[in-house]
C-alpha cells in the first residue's frame, strides 16, 4: 500500500465518502474534529516511523490527505 | 487574593488527567496520584496528546514537554500531604470514594480543602465520612477540562464559606467560570443530562433512529455543539452507566439504564477512550 492509500485507509474508519476523503478541509464537515487531529498525529508517527515536532503542530499539516503526505515527506527527508 | 493553592489531583483516569492538564496549561505545578501504574502511564500519554491539541488549536504556546514537566506523577497517596486543595477524581463508586476520603483525612493538613469531582454522588455522603464536612465541596469538571469554560460547584449542607472562597480562587487561577448549586443526586447537569442520554440510547436500541441521526437532530434542531451520544462517548459509557445507577438509587422512580448501554460496557465499547462507542475513534488514545 502506498502512503496515500495508507492515510486514506485510516481516514475511511470515520467516513468512506469519496468527496470527504479528497476534500481540502477534512475538519469542515464535522466528520472529524480537531481532537481527532491529535489522533492523526499519533497515527502518522506510528505508521510512517516519523517524529512530528511541536512546530509541525499546525492544522494545515493535517487538514487534507495532501497536507499529511507533504508532512510525511518532509519528515522523512530530514 | 491569598497565595495560590497548592494542588493535588487524586485519581488519574480520564477526568483526573484532564484536570491536571488544565492546571499545567495555566502554568500551575500539580501532583497527580493514582495507585495504578498503568493509569499513570495513560495519563501521561493523554496529557501529552492534550498539550499537542492545545498547540494545534493555538490555545497554548507551551511546549508539550514543558507542560508535562509541571505535573508530578506519583503512585503514593502520601505525596499529597502538602496540598491546600485536593481534587479527588477516583472512580464513581461510593465505597471507593469514601475510603479515599478517609485516607486523605489522615494525610492532609488541618486546613486542606477536599474537592470531590463526582458525577452524581451527593457531597453530603462523602463529607459525612470525614471529620471535616465543612472543608468538603463538589467540583464537577467537564471533559475535556482545558476546553470547557464552566465548572459546576456543589455546596454541601455543611460546606463553609472559606472552602467556597478557596475553590473560587482555584478556579479563577484556572481561568474557569463557575456556578454554585446546592447538593442533590446528580446536581444539575447530570440529573438532567444522563436521563436524556439514556433515552437517546433507548431510541437507538429500539431502532427508532441511528446514533448519527439522533445526534444530528440535537445539533441542527437545538444548536447543541455535540449530540447526546457523542457526548456519552466522550464522557465514557462506563461512567454514564455508573452515574445512571447512582441517580436511580438516589432518586428512585425513573427508568433503569437501557440494556444496550449495559451490553456495550460489558463488551468494552466504552466510547472515545476505548476507540469505539456509538461512533468510531482511534483506539488507545485519550485526550486531556
Amino acid at each position: 500500500m502506498d502512503d496515500r492509500a495508507r492515510i486514506r485507509a485510516h481516514l475511511a474508519r470515520f467516513s468512506r465518502d469519496e468527496a470527504w476523503l479528497g476534500s481540502a478541509d477534512l475538519f469542515a464537515g464535522g466528520v472529524i474534529d480537531s481532537m481527532m487531529a491529535v489522533e492523526l498525529v499519533a497515527f502518522l508517527e506510528k505508521a510512517f516511523s516519523i517524529t512530528i515536532d511541536d512546530e509541525d503542530l499546525e492544522l494545515a499539516n493535517f487538514r487534507s490527505v495532501e497536507g499529511m503526505l507533504g508532512l510525511v515527506e518532509r519528515k522523512r527527508t530530514r | 487574593m491569598s497565595e495560590l493553592p497548592r494542588i493535588a489531583v487524586v485519581g488519574a483516569g480520564v477526568i483526573g488527567a484532564s484536570v491536571a492538564h488544565a492546571l499545567a496549561e495555566r502554568g500551575h505545578a500539580v501532583v497527580l496520584v493514582d495507585r495504578d501504574a498503568a493509569a499513570i502511564e495513560r495519563a501521561s500519554g493523554s496529557i501529552r496528546a492534550g498539550a499537542r491539541l492545545a498547540r494545534l488549536q493555538h490555545r497554548s504556546a507551551a511546549a508539550p514537554a514543558e507542560l508535562l514537566a509541571r505535573v508530578r506523577f506519583t503512585l503514593a497517596l502520601a505525596d499529597v500531604a502538602g496540598a491546600s486543595v485536593v481534587i479527588e477524581n477516583v472512580t464513581e463508586d461510593l465505597e471507593i470514594k469514601l475510603g479515599v476520603h478517609r485516607e486523605l483525612d489522615a494525610i492532609c493538613a488541618a486546613d486542606c480543602v477536599f474537592a470531590a469531582n463526582t458525577s452524581a454522588i451527593p457531597i453530603a455522603q462523602l463529607a459525612a465520612a470525614t471529620g471535616h464536612p465543612e472543608r468538603v465541596v463538589g467540583l464537577h469538571f467537564m471533559n475535556p477540562v482545558p476546553l470547557t469554560a464552566m465548572v459546576e460547584v456543589v455546596r454541601g449542607a455543611q460546606t463553609s464559606e472559606a472552602t467556597l472562597a478557596r475553590v473560587a480562587a482555584l478556579l479563577a487561577a484556572m481561568g474557569k467560570d463557575f456556578v454554585v448549586v446546592n447538593d442533590a443526586p446528580g446536581f444539575v447537569i447530570n440529573r438532567v443530562l444522563m436521563p436524556a442520554i439514556s433515552e437517546a440510547i433507548a431510541v437507538v436500541h429500539e431502532g427508532t433512529a441511528t446514533a448519527a441521526e439522533v445526534d444530528r437532530l440535537f445539533q441542527s434542531c437545538l444548536g447543541h455543539p455535540m449530540g447526546p451520544l457523542r457526548t456519552a462517548d466522550l464522557i465514557g459509557l462506563d461512567t454514564v452507566l455508573k452515574t445512571l445507577e447512582v441517580l436511580h438509587e438516589n432518586l428512585g422512580g425513573g427508568r433503569a439504564p437501557c440494556p444496550l448501554l449495559r451490553e456495550m460496557v460489558a463488551a468494552g465499547r466504552l466510547g472515545r477512550k476505548s476507540g469505539e462507542g456509538f461512533f468510531l475513534y482511534d483506539p488507545g488514545l485519550q485526550h486531556g
